[in-house]
């Protein structure tokens, strides 16, 4: 007990290194680390409890499994959401849900001046916080998976647009250009009330 | 005239991107605190223990399955090493190295004298291919025992605290 308690202390990525090492507690220490976080994001991107428990059992058993190839100088984080992110799109696949939305466009600059330079009263500017809060999961959920799992890792994890980029394998500008229009959907959606 | 359209253009152009700045970053402020307010979604207690077991689990089958490989491998070349081993010992009784070394006892004097040339035919007369099959067997049966014994000495124990 007093040993897991040590373990606690240490980085995700030293505990990665002791687990190749032969340590089990250390494996164990992260996942009591990470499954609040993998589960939550899992959670908000399907909206499906029983499914999302059995999503993030199939994310640590990768995780389990790839542990030992994991690069120790990376970010640990990075690499379980870059799992997350990736059981997630196989999901999505397998339930035929496209994880781009159809209606995307290529010039986000555009959309955006469309969008934010509109004189109307935005439904947004009536809701209240609390009220926000709620039907924010609502709408996150009508977003396509895609730009949905880039808002929950970006605003929901706190994960930077750097960490984005390598858990997506995209450039960094597409990924900022990505939150952008994600954004602007989901601020559409909220206008239009949908 | 020109000058001052295209200024004013520019003033404007610089007025709705500012505002427009302006706003987005409200509507990313809001989103911002509506995710900070959002309750954690907390995952149920058993999905711990779910997840250890799962592993667990998985931990055995691929432990078992080492498990049956190594046992395998260990049985079968051990077996041909026995095998070849025989096989060996029958053509060692029955070459001329054996009749050199029954020499060697019988006549050791001539043997002393002649060494060099006892030597080589020695050499000459052993069962090369039957000892290299032999030490060959042998190896692999030892290696497959000492896969057996690390995965014996690293089999999974259910981790719970």
């Amino acid at each position: 007990m007093q040993y897991i308690q040590i373990m606690e202390l240490f980085t995700d990525e030293q505990l990665a290194r002791q687990y190749a090492d032969g340590s089990d507690q250390a494996l164990e220490v992260l996942i009591q680390r990470y499954l609040p976080l993998v589960y939550g994001f899992v959670m908000r991107a399907i909206g499906d409890a029983p499914q999302a428990e059995d999503l993030t059992q199939e994310i640590f058993l990768k995780v389990w499994r790839g542990i030992k190839k994991y690069d120790p100088d990376k970010s640990f984080k990075t690499w379980i959401f870059t799992i997350a992110r990736r059981t997630l799109i196989d999901y999505f696949r397998k339930k035929k849900i496209a994880t781009v939305s159809v209606v995307e466009s290529d010039d986000g600059n555009s959309d955006i001046f469309e969008t934010i330079a509109s004189d109307e009263p935005t439904a947004l500017e009536r809701l209240e916080k609390q009220e926000l809060e709620k039907e924010l999961e609502e709408y996150l959920l009508k977003l396509s998976p895609e730009d949905r799992m880039l808002l929950l890792l970006y605003h929901g994890e706190r994960i930077t647009f750097a960490e984005i980029a390598a858990i997506n394998q995209e450039p960094l500008d597409t990924v900022k250009s990505r939150h952008r229009r994600a954004l602007i959907k989901l601020r559409k959606l909220m206008q239009n009330g949908q | 005239m020109v000058n001052d359209k295209l200024h004013h253009f520019l003033f404007l152009y610089v007025y709705i991107n500012m505002n427009n700045e302006m706003d987005k970053d409200a509507f990313e402020r809001k989103i911002e605190s509506a995710f900070d307010s959002m309750i954690a979604v907390q995952p149920h207690e058993r999905l711990f223990s779910d997840v250890m077991l799962a592993i667990y689990r998985k931990q055995v089958l691929y432990f078992r399955l080492k498990l049956a490989a190594a046992i395998s491998m260990v049985a079968a070349f051990g077996m041909s090493a026995i095998l070849w081993g025989k096989a060996a010992l029958l053509e060692f009784a029955g070459s001329e190295t054996w009749m050199l070394v029954k020499m060697l006892f019988s006549d050791y004097k001539a043997v002393i004298s002649n060494w060099q040339v006892y030597s080589t035919y020695l050499v000459e007369s052993l069962p090369v291919a039957s000892a290299i099959w032999l030490m060959l067997g042998a190896f692999v049966a030892l290696l497959a025992f000492k896969i057996l014994i690390q995965e014996l000495a690293h089999r999974p124990r259910r981790l719970t605290h």
